[in-house]
């Protein structure tokens, strides 16, 4: 059941009124006479036209906002050099000791198929075997910095939230 | 279209054209909410402090909230340091009503009473509020989260202010008289 109490609420913050308050103002006359006087100051509130921006307005403020603009691109930029710097020499940091166990262990696969094979076929398998090593620690490398860079985006998207 | 809050992102990371379209999104409203609420006293002014304020801050924004109140959150802010510094020109709410010539009360308040000079007539914290709700048409919610106030503040604002200019246009009722006594 609407009451005026709802219609009044309805009226002063400026909702549309649904069918039910509208069939409400046919019948009370005190609401009717709310409605019309509040419609009337909204009627001379909207009449007010706000000047439109003056022309140079927003190139002026661009052109004040731009140093500052120009400011955090430049530390984003050293920010993501910088991380990007230490993700790479935190990858290298492990590789001697990699390079030291791939050599000790190519040496060792090669002196094991000597003993097993004629050398020039030992000697194949271990050139095989260390081309493969190679590869795989070149690849690995190659990814750090790729990797890095999607670590560096992500993290800033995670800041925004 | 990008959406407003991916443009704030961009900007975060300094980039202008998200700026630009921004700025060009918003610009008129932003204008003439400012202008509203100095009643045009350096809005220009305050219009780009609120966009500088909008890249100082942008790294911070909850992509979770609308850029629109972000926004005029800002510019309210701004309007009230502004205001601290700059006293308004007190308006006197009976001059509101005055007659530049003529007898006829209607055509007196017709002359006088333009919506300017209304707004003039109400405090800052009702003005805001009637500016934010019949200009910018946003909901008692936004207007709430903008103020920073409560939504029964905001809608006692309202009718108080409403009531208000309904006395000063003439119009008014026995609601309206009772909410200005209050």
């Amino acid at each position: 059941m609407i009451t005026c109490g709802n219609v009044l609420e309805a009226l002063f913050l400026a909702r549309d009124l649904d069918p039910a308050a509208t069939a409400h103002l046919q019948e009370c006359a005190r609401c009717r006479e709310q409605a019309t006087a509040l419609a009337a100051v909204g009627a001379r509130l909207r009449a007010a036209t706000a000047p439109a921006p003056p022309p140079g307005l927003r190139r002026r403020t661009l052109a004040a906002a731009a140093p500052l603009l120009a400011e955090r691109a430049a530390a984003l930029a050293h920010g993501y050099r910088r991380r990007l710097t230490r993700a790479v020499a935190a990858a290298l940091v492990p590789l001697p000791i990699v390079l030291a166990l791939d050599a000790y262990a190519i040496r060792t696969l090669h002196a094991f198929l000597s003993a097993l094979l004629p050398a020039p076929v030992s000697a194949y398998l271990a050139f095989n075997f260390a081309a493969l090593v190679v590869l795989t620690i070149a690849l690995t490398y190659a990814a750090v910095p790729v990797l890095a860079d999607r670590q560096i985006r992500l993290a800033r998207r995670g800041g925004y939230t | 279209m990008a959406p407003d809050e991916d443009l704030v992102a961009a900007i975060a990371t300094g980039d202008e054209p998200a700026l630009e379209e921004l700025c060009r999104r918003y610009e008129r409203p932003l204008y003439q909410f400012l202008y509203r609420q100095t009643l045009g006293r350096d809005v220009e002014d305050l219009f780009q402090e609120t966009w500088l304020r909008v890249v100082r801050a942008a790294p911070r924004f909850d992509r979770s909230r609308r850029f629109s109140t972000w926004m005029f959150q800002i510019a309210v802010n701004l309007c009230r340091d502004w205001r601290r510094r700059e006293p308004p020109a007190p308006v006197d709410p009976a001059t509101v009503a005055e007659s530049p010539d003529g007898d006829d009360a209607a055509g007196r308040i017709e002359a006088s009473l333009d919506a300017e000079r209304l707004l003039a007539a109400l405090p800052e914290s009702q003005r805001s509020v009637v500016v934010l709700r019949h200009y910018h048409d946003l909901s008692v919610a936004e207007v709430a989260e903008i103020l920073g106030c409560p939504r029964g503040t905001v809608k006692s604002r309202l009718h108080l202010a409403m009531a208000r200019l309904a006395t000063l246009t003439g119009v008014s009722t026995p609601q309206a008289d009772e909410a200005v006594e209050k």
